[in-house]
């Protein structure tokens, strides 16, 4: 019982407060009389020397620290008061701001995780990772090259090739000749990898990384040890580092993990410690699983990468700068030990003219992988919702003036009973923070989930499990903080300034309705009103507009003609257990899965390729003529597939014939191919490619016969047009499965796994999905932010509507009188629904004209994802400006409608 | 006949109440007329400026206050300098004389 005592004191000093004013004026009034003045008039002198009395005192008791409390308990209280009186306008600004805080801190949460964030290690900004950099590309003969390779930002001479993957041989000079960096490592992106856990097999994704990695990094171990230096060397007991997460997941939190035995690839590997729990792998997003070291995968997969031959590359390398050394003279450190090897030997990368050199670019936030993949959608996504943010502000602030003006009565009377003006914009700011903080807090909530789903979406669609962490960090909130105080103080402080202009007098005297009639203020808000609801359709349209041109990129991209028939496909990858691709068993495999799922009933045709059509993989070659004068270089896809794939994905054959079984046992040059058209005009013109021959650039002999030719279709991906394609014989190598089938492909799954296990219970499918789905996974950013501006378009346009329909409700309202007088003069029902409707029509017009403007200068910077649609499209801009006129005239009816029910004689005699 | 006297600074207010009350117990009222008499009717004090200034030194703890009986067998409210209201008053008043004399200085040098 707090309250009680504290009740009491106040009540005491307030008394004590009084009394001793009215001390100081009683003394004055008997000094004035005592100089012999008539008490009548001391009284007066002495009333009009002390001045207000009231407000002399609240300012006294504003000089007390623990009154500013009182204050703002006082202030809360009265505003929690005032908006529950209006619990609908309370909740339509609560919703609608909490909409637009939560949609912003969802999609910046995501670019949080993806491109903010850094890793979780000491001194984050001292880790870098080294890139070459060279005018011409280097002489490579094989390797990899990883993504999440920084790509110089900002630099003009961006074409420069750079890569961030070095030989085996490199690595080990750097790592025992440098002196800059207190320690390096090298490691290689995740693979896929099979490990038996209590008999049963799983995947898992690990990343072989050098003895010095977790060292390099400035990371222990949470359980067990990392991996050190004695690990990676050639021959040592397999070991293993598990991420906490996976530890947590597949084996329980099991303390007693540590010295393990797994089965990993079939070697069996000891378990040797857990990471810290924030560490999952140098790429934000992407988790690794498990960190093994680089020597178990030459074990493993001794054919690889080649350890002997400095041009094969496929080693990234992390480092971290002592702290004495600056980046730049590491820079040229390392390019002191990387440069003369290059350049020199029979196997030189780069001609010493290339001026090869190495950068250090940060490894702060990361490998980028994601950030490259996400960042345009991300950013789009972000200008949208930043869009939102501005309407719904807009539209709150539309709102605060129609009530702020309905409220002009209320604010005279306080005003001329003494309040002062600062007092009274606290008040009414108090108002607008405690609808922003319950905006706020909701919107966290919202964002939260939002943003949640958002990942669990790109994770499904991207070819591993995601882990983007979206929970919300200081970042985060201090960004939802930063733009909730942004709208609280736009939509706040803009009405309330005007609302304590007002003329006392007027607002005294009259109505509510005629407050302020003619005078400055009122030019003001109606000003003010009409330009916040013209800005809401502007920006309402600029969204609907850039929304409709990725629904139209996504319409275009699904409605494509191929060049195959995509509906009623099942596709199936499968992990083989065969780890030598060109091991033989392999291909009879392929052969009896393609017989045993053919001989599925539903299954109208079996057949596989090195990949399935449209997941964005290829291959590309080069090939030459045989009678050309010119040695001309043509570039082609090529696709290796197995019999019956034409007829299969019903890509049309034009001539000749497709594959049989014994082109697939032919060793001899020439072999068979199958050309597309685009292919075939390319080699041999206009006439029939039947029979005729070509070579592999380069080639000495005649190394392709033409059997058949196939109508053009696409292969890597939607967006690229047809290629020139060339279709071999699948001799070689994993393929992944087509099925087509008579029904609903996804019926089949079942019947199809029981298919596969027959034949081989060694085989483990991978992935199963239709031919649509797979194109979809394609097309997820695509189809992501069409959705998402499709929502958020809808979205601008409710509001801006909500917002134009506010404004001329509240204007009806306002001018009841007026129409009063015109209906009592002889104006029709129809002439004031018009005069309503028109006012509505001209301010949505207004809005479009502008809105029309500024998609104009800004589409062109959606172009890079739009597809056969123009950034200035004609058919999208008329769409949403009729679409935004038919719900301009609905939200301007209703308000029109009551306008018309106005009753002159009721309207007149209210005055 | 108002508009020839300056308004008090506000810091300046405040020294001069501490000084005040450092020469005894002593009630709002005759603070106010106290300033008026030694500073020779210069300066105005609105009671609007005294009455937060008084409560505002109070909560700093700079001043006390008790309600004794005043002159008029009245009770009033009496303010008395604390401890340390009087080594805020040593500080405000030196940093008062330094900064009277640059002033001092400046209007000297720039004649």
């Amino acid at each position: 019982m707090h309250w009680l005592p504290r009740l009491f004191r106040k009540e005491q000093s307030e008394k004590h407060l009084d009394d001793e004013l009215r001390f100081h004026l009683e003394r004055q009034v008997s000094d004035y009389i005592a100089a012999g003045t008539p008490a009548e008039e001391a009284r007066r002198r002495a009333n009009l020397d002390f001045g207000g009395l009231e407000s002399i005192k609240q300012e006294t008791r504003e000089a007390h620290r623990g009154d500013f409390l009182d204050t703002l308990a006082q202030d809360i209280r009265f505003g929690l008061r005032t908006l529950r009186k209006s619990p609908v306008f309370t909740t339509v600004a609560i919703l609608t701001l909490a909409l637009g805080i939560g949609a912003n801190t969802a999609i910046f949460s995501l670019i949080n995780a993806v491109m903010l964030r850094s890793l979780p290690v000491p001194n984050p900004r001292d880790v870098v990772l080294l890139r070459w950099a060279a005018r011409r590309a280097p002489n490579i003969m094989g390797g990899y090259n990883w993504e999440g390779c920084p790509k110089e930002s900002g630099d003009p001479a961006a074409s420069v090739p750079t890569g961030c993957s070095f030989s085996y041989h490199m690595y080990q000079q750097i790592h025992t000749q440098q002196t800059v960096f207190s320690r390096t490592s090298a490691f290689i992106g995740s693979s896929d990898l099979r490990m038996k856990v209590d008999g049963r097999p799983v995947k898992l994704y690990g990343e072989f990384v050098g003895g010095d990695f977790f060292s390099t990094l400035g990371l222990r171990a949470e359980l067990g040890r990392v991996l050190d230096a004695s690990d990676d060397a050639p021959g040592a007991e397999p070991v293993a580092v598990l991420r906490y997460g996976y530890w947590q997941n597949q084996f329980g939190s099991d303390p007693a993990i540590i010295g393990r035995h797994v089965l990993l690839e079939s070697n069996v590997v000891t378990i040797v410690g857990v990471a810290p729990p924030a560490f999952t792998g140098l790429n934000p997003g992407i988790s690794d699983d498990v960190w093994l070291p680089l020597s178990f995968h030459f074990h493993l997969f001794p054919d690889e990468f080649r350890l002997d031959n400095p041009a094969n590359t496929w080693a990234e390398i992390v480092a971290r700068l002592k702290p004495e050394v600056t980046r730049a003279q590491a820079e040229s450190a390392i390019t002191a030990i990387f440069a003369p090897s290059v350049i020199s030997g029979p196997d030189a990368l780069f001609k010493p003219g290339d001026k090869p050199r190495i950068e250090l670019p940060e490894l702060a936030h990361g490998l980028v992988s994601l950030r490259e993949e996400f960042s345009k959608s991300l950013f789009v996504l972000m200008a949208a919702v930043g869009l939102i943010l501005l309407i719904a502000a807009a539209n709150i602030a539309g709102l605060m003036l129609s009530r702020a003006a309905s409220r002009q009565r209320e604010i005279a009377v306080r005003l001329a009973l003494g309040a002062r003006r600062q007092r009274i914009l606290r008040q009414l700011f108090t108002e607008s923070l405690m609808v922003v903080i319950a905006a706020a807090a909701l919107g966290i909530l919202l964002a939260y989930w939002g943003a949640s789903s958002l990942a669990v979406f790109l994770s499904a669609n991207w070819y591993q499990p995601l882990q983007i962490d979206v929970h919300p960090d200081p970042r985060v909130l201090g960004f939802t903080a930063a733009i909730a105080t942004f709208v609280g103080l736009f939509f706040g402080l803009a009405p309330g300034l005007h609302s304590t202009r007002v003329d006392l007098t007027h607002a005294l005297k009259g109505s509510a309705e005629s407050v302020n009639i003619g005078s400055r203020g009122e030019k003001r808000s109606l000003g003010l009103g009409s330009a916040l609801v013209i800005a809401q359709v502007a920006l309402s349209m600029v969204v609907l507009v850039g929304a409709g041109l990725l629904v139209h990129t996504l319409v275009n991209l699904q409605t494509m003609n191929v060049g195959f028939d995509t509906r009623n496909i099942l596709l199936l990858s499968i992990d083989p257990n065969i780890r030598d691709w060109k091991d033989p068993r392999l291909q009879y495999l392929h052969r009896d899965l393609q017989v045993r799922l053919a001989s599925i009933p539903a299954v109208l045709s079996a057949s596989y390729s090195m990949v399935p059509l449209l997941s964005g993989g290829n291959m590309d070659t080069m090939f030459q003529a045989l009678r050309t004068p010119i040695k001309s270089r043509i570039r082609s896809d090529e696709l290796p597939v197995g019999t019956r794939f034409f007829e299969t994905m019903h890509v049309e054959l034009l001539g000749g014939r497709t594959f049989n079984a014994a082109d697939f046992e032919a060793e001899a040059k020439p072999r068979p191919v199958i050309v597309n058209q685009m292919l075939a005009r390319l080699l041999f013109g206009e006439t029939n490619p039947i029979g005729q021959f070509f070579s592999d650039f380069g080639s000495k002999t005649v190394d392709y016969e033409v059997i058949g030719l196939v109508a053009d279709a696409k292969y890597a991906a939607l967006r690229s047009g047809v290629k020139p394609t060339a279709y071999l014989p699948l001799k070689v190598g994993g393929a992944s499965f087509e099925l087509r089938t008579a029904g609903e492909p996804k019926a089949l799954i079942p019947v199809v796994r029981a298919a596969v296990s027959e034949v081989n219970s060694n085989v483990l499918i991978t992935e199963i999905r239709t031919q649509t789905e797979q194109i979809d996974r394609t097309l997820y950013q695509e189809r992501l932010l069409a959705s998402l501006s499709s929502l958020f378009g809808v979205l601008a346009l409710g509001l801006a509507c909500i917002g134009l329909y506010g404004l001329l409700a509240y204007e009806v309202t306002r001018r009841t009188h007026e129409i009063g007088v015109r209906m009592a003069l002889g104006a029709a029902q129809r002439d004031v629904l018009r005069l309503v409707v028109w006012r509505g029509l001209s301010l949505a017009a207004i809005g479009a004209v502008i809105g029309v403007a500024a998609t104009v200068g800004l589409t062109r910077y959606l172009e890079s994802l739009l597809y056969g649609v123009n950034p200035v499209d004609p058919v999208t801009l008329a769409g949403v400006a009729a679409l935004l006129f038919v719900v301009a005239i609905a939200a301007c009816y209703i308000p029109a409608r009551r306008a018309t029910r106005v009753d002159p004689m009721i309207a007149l005699r209210y005055e | 006949m108002n508009e020839a006297k300056p308004e008090l600074l506000r810091g300046t207010l405040d020294m001069l109440i501490l000084k005040i009350v450092a020469l005894g117990p002593i009630h709002g009222y005759a603070i106010s007329q106290r300033i008026q008499q030694i500073s020779k009717d210069f300066f105005q004090v609105q009671q609007g400026s005294l009455y937060p200034a008084l409560h505002r030194l109070e909560d700093r703890g700079w001043l006390a206050a008790d309600w004794r009986e005043s002159e008029t067998g009245r009770n009033a409210k009496f303010y008395t300098l604390s401890r340390k209201g009087r080594r805020q008053l040593e500080t405000e008043r030196v940093y008062w004389e330094r900064l009277s004399d640059a002033v001092a200085l400046i209007l000297r040098t720039a004649e």
